[in-house]
């Protein structure tokens, strides 16, 4: 029996209007009339793109303005679109393009920011596995930084195999994964949407809505296992809609084959995307058993992922949830620390330490941007039940996602909470998106004209909250990582030194540095980079005095050590560029402790010394 | 259902593409990354799934935005588990066992749902642009163009950039001792080498371009205390020293002398 309640409006050959029913068919474009507004919309993105650049140019040098340009770009990028999209003229395939436009633009965002190379935490650690792979021809290889990193291979294989049969370099290819990702995710979600609601108009709006994700804009479009396997996850689940209309046994079938290969994909390459699938669809299957009864939902499957997911977890990948353990119970016990009035709150819209902050009026926006999807969401919730549409256990499911995204909302005061309930929100954003569509739909088509602008810029407003929400001000636009001087280019003191232990010492040394210098000589110099608490080199290389931390070498055979004096070192985010002005510094003895006569000091660049220190085992 | 010739029908220009895919990937050489890249980068990104699809799914079952989202998705599975079924037995995942599966897959499965008659006929975009419009997606390509020009390109540090000098120095025979100025200006230094607290070698000034190098080599006997000391003319507070003092750090046959 098919799982007759998934089925909607997706049959439906013709647009519905907010109201269910099909709209005007003469007011769609014919296909050779759509090109002309589809090529303004084109223009508008390119020029949004061209001012980010400029804003990225402007932040790079030194220069002010540059955060003006930023949301001129973005506007540009996001409001015509939007424009076009609210329309009843454009035909499926605009829709689509206009989709995908704005999702590679948007990405385009974060690689003009990171034009030259990767400088976030989790890409690093990524990158080092595609290099590996690339080095040795094998999978499963080690990474000191993040273990449990390649025991997923699924994104690195990719990369890899596009670097060697596209010839590119990894950078390269993996920057085309992750454009190609970005577009897999926008269609995957217009495809879900329009199958969901029977409604192009209600999937357009949806997938954009999506780029409101606090995480869409930057951490999304990172190279991380996630960026691909979400992506993976959204087609999944549209496979699970068409096998719930599958018209016949053998068709259902095929669909169902097609959802446990991509779900196996989806195993294999990232572990929470791959538990909120079998989540997600365990919740469909008791909602629908609720709603229907038990024949019909899409147990098999389920089932069927939920053994995929264990057995790779029990046979090839045992450390996730040593891994995820901490992630949870820490956020936990310091969300009960925090309501008993135990520990303190975290600084809204600034980074983990609080260092970096937002301007004032950024804040606002990004409060009233909240109010605003927020209208978006209870009106849509209120067409989803005006329209019977909660029989659909998928659908209900999402107009959910939509309250428990504002319901993790308040976690985010909490410091150790705060990461998980920034993550979860690309899952739950899912159903936003699609709640939230309706809702502004509804909206659209009780007004005039003019309120196709009004939901534009309301829904620009959504997304500049959520990229506010989601990204401190100061490292939102680019840093200096190279400069260009005498006609040569030079790169940041961290990369000079990662550049010179690789080449001059050779790779695979083990060396203990602080974060941001680790991750460097991971993938720069190909070193066995050691940092972070396990072992605890963070404290050792922060300590004043070097007596007690000997044991603690000679136990990891650490052979080199990197210190760096910047306090900003530590910062996995904004610690690889050149520093602009005065630079907080740790007290000197950090660093002095390793000048004994048994010690090699092999590299001063002044800040960042490195030291052999066999001599100390 | 729909039936084509292979030679005018979407699976068959699958098949084609695939093919030249190969062809790009074993003709041209990694100099041309980029139209390497367009040719052979479907193999591994959108051809396999297309063809999937096509082998199991009927061409009414599916819209174009689906049956995109449905090749690239599968397209990944494809390449992800063929690199897992290679690693499995052994085989290292270079270029020709990689895209032997590729390629086997995406024609196989193109030829399976030809045979099925899911081939569809290739049609003409019925897609006409003006004049106008031409140029309005010229004017964009040009912007496109623009904001590549201005986001890759290295440009000037801000002022009050921390710029650097590395002095280092290598455990080997004979010692090596290097400068590397990334100072944004020509700047002039000295080095001064001592070996077992006698100073033995006294270099400069010398004046070092931004991002240029300087490298002596100082030969000693046995593993002795080595100091080698680096002044910046004109900013006594820059100074840089190295030293070897236990001769314990292995230097990596990979590396550079």
């Amino acid at each position: 029996m098919s799982l007759a309640s998934l089925r909607t409006d997706a049959d439906r050959t013709q647009p519905i209007d907010s109201e269910g029913g099909p709209a005007e068919v003469a007011a769609a474009d014919a296909p050779e009339r759509a090109i002309r507004p589809l090529c303004w919309v084109i223009l508008s993105v390119a020029f949004g793109v061209v001012a980010i650049a400029v804003a990225d140019a402007l932040s790079r040098t030194g220069h002010g303005g540059g955060s003006v340009c930023f949301w001129i770009g973005i506007a540009a990028i996001i409001v015509p679109a939007t424009v076009r999209m609210a329309s009843t003229r454009p035909q499926a395939g605009e829709r689509v393009a206009i989709v995908v436009l704005a999702g590679l633009a948007l990405y385009a965002v974060k690689l003009l920011r990171d034009p030259f190379s990767f400088t976030y935490a989790d890409e690093l650690v990524h990158f080092h596995n595609l290099q590996a792979i690339l080095a040795t021809g094998q999978l499963f290889g080690g990474n000191p930084i993040l273990p449990i990193t390649p025991r997923y291979p699924g994104l690195e294989t990719t990369a890899a195999a596009l670097a060697r049969v596209g010839g590119v370099s990894p950078f390269a290819a993996a920057v085309m994964l992750i454009a190609t990702a970005r577009a897999m995710l926008v269609v995957g979600l217009y495809v879900l949407y329009e199958r969901v609601s029977g409604s192009p108009r209600v999937a357009g709006l949806g997938a954009l809505v999506y780029a409101a994700t606090p995480t869409y804009l930057f951490f999304s479009a990172q190279f991380s296992y996630e960026s691909l396997a979400l992506p993976l996850a959204t087609v999944a689940v549209f496979a699970v809609i068409r096998w719930g209309t599958a018209p016949d046994i053998a068709a259902r079938r095929r669909w169902e084959a097609i959802v446990l290969t991509i779900a196996a994909a989806v195993v294999v390459t990232h572990h929470v995307t791959a538990y909120a699938l079998v989540v997600l669809l365990a919740a469909v299957c008791l909602l629908h058993w609720r709603l229907h009864g038990p024949r019909g939902a899409p147990w098999a499957m389920t089932v069927g992922i939920a053994a995929l997911a264990g057995s790779w977890l029990a046979f090839a990948a045992g450390g996730t949830i040593g891994y995820l353990r901490p992630v949870v119970t820490t956020a936990f016990s310091k969300l009960v620390q925090t309501i008993n009035g135990e520990a303190g709150t975290r600084i809204l819209f600034a980074n983990q330490g609080g260092v970096e902050t937002t301007p004032r009026i950024e804040e606002g926006i990004a409060v009233i941007g909240i109010l605003v999807l927020a209208v978006f969401l209870v009106v849509g919730t209120r067409v989803i039940w005006q329209r019977r549409w909660r029989a659909n256990p998928l659908i209900v499911l999402f107009s959910g996602a939509g309250i428990a995204y504002f319901a993790t909302l308040p976690l985010r005061l909490i410091p150790a909470a705060w990461e998980s309930a920034s993550r979860s929100g690309e899952f739950l954003f899912v159903g936003v998106g699609v709640t939230a569509a309706l809702g502004m739909l509804f909206l659209l088509d009780r007004g005039r004209a003019w309120r196709a602008h009004l939901v534009a810029w309301g829904t620009a407003l959504v997304i500049g909250s959520g990229i506010i929400a989601g990204w401190p001000s100061s490292l939102r636009l680019a840093l200096p990582l190279r400069v260009s001087a005498g006609g040569h280019t030079l790169e940041s003191p961290s990369y000079v030194a990662a550049r010179w232990s690789g080449s001059m010492l050779g790779p695979g040394q083990r060396i203990a540095a602080e974060d941001s210098d680790a991750r460097l000589l991971l993938d720069v110099a190909h070193q066995t980079a050691l940092t972070g608490i396990a072992p605890d080199v963070d404290a050792m290389l922060t300590a004043k005095t070097l007596q007690p931390w000997r044991r603690l070498l000679a136990n990891n055979r650490i052979a080199l050590v990197e210190t760096d004096s910047r306090r900003i070192s530590q910062d996995i985010i904004a610690g690889y560029f050149f520093d602009v002005g005065p630079t907080p510094l740790f007290p000197a003895q950090a660093q002095s402790k390793f000048d004994l006569p048994n010690v090699d000091r092999l590299y001063d660049g002044g800040n960042i010394v490195i030291y052999g220190v066999r001599g100390l085992w | 259902m729909i039936t084509a010739r292979w030679p005018r029908s979407d699976l068959g220009l699958v098949g084609a593409l695939a093919l030249a895919g190969v062809l790009a990937a074993a003709v041209l050489p990694d100099a041309i990354g980029v139209l390497r890249l367009l040719i052979a980068g479907p193999l591994v990104l959108a051809l396999p799934g297309y063809a999937l699809a096509g082998a199991m799914l009927q061409p009414s079952e599916l819209r174009g935005p689906e049956r995109a989202a449905l090749s690239v998705a599968l397209s990944v599975v494809v390449t992800i588990f063929s690199a897992l079924l290679l690693d499995a037995f052994g085989v290292k995942l270079t270029l020709w066992p990689w895209i032997a599966i590729l390629a086997v897959v995406t024609l196989a499965a193109a030829a399976v749902g030809m045979r099925r008659g899911h081939a569809r006929a290739l049609r003409r975009l019925n897609v006409g642009p003006r004049t106008g419009e031409i140029a309005i997606l010229a004017t964009a390509v040009v912007l496109i163009g623009a904001a590549a020009a201005i986001g890759f390109t290295p440009l000037s540090a801000p002022k009050g950039t921390d710029t650097t000098t590395a002095l280092s120095i290598l455990p080997t025979h004979p010692v090596q001792i290097a400068v590397k100025s990334d100072q944004t200006r020509a700047t002039r230094y000295t080095v001064s080498v001592s070996v077992a607290g006698r100073t033995v070698r006294r270099y400069g000034p010398f004046t070092l371009a931004p991002g240029q190098s300087w490298t002596r080599l100082v030969p000693v006997a046995g593993k002795p205390a080595v100091v080698a000391r680096l002044a910046v003319i004109g900013d006594a507070a820059a100074s840089r020293s190295v030293y070897l003092g236990c001769w314990c750090t292995r230097v990596r046959s990979a590396a550079k002398s």
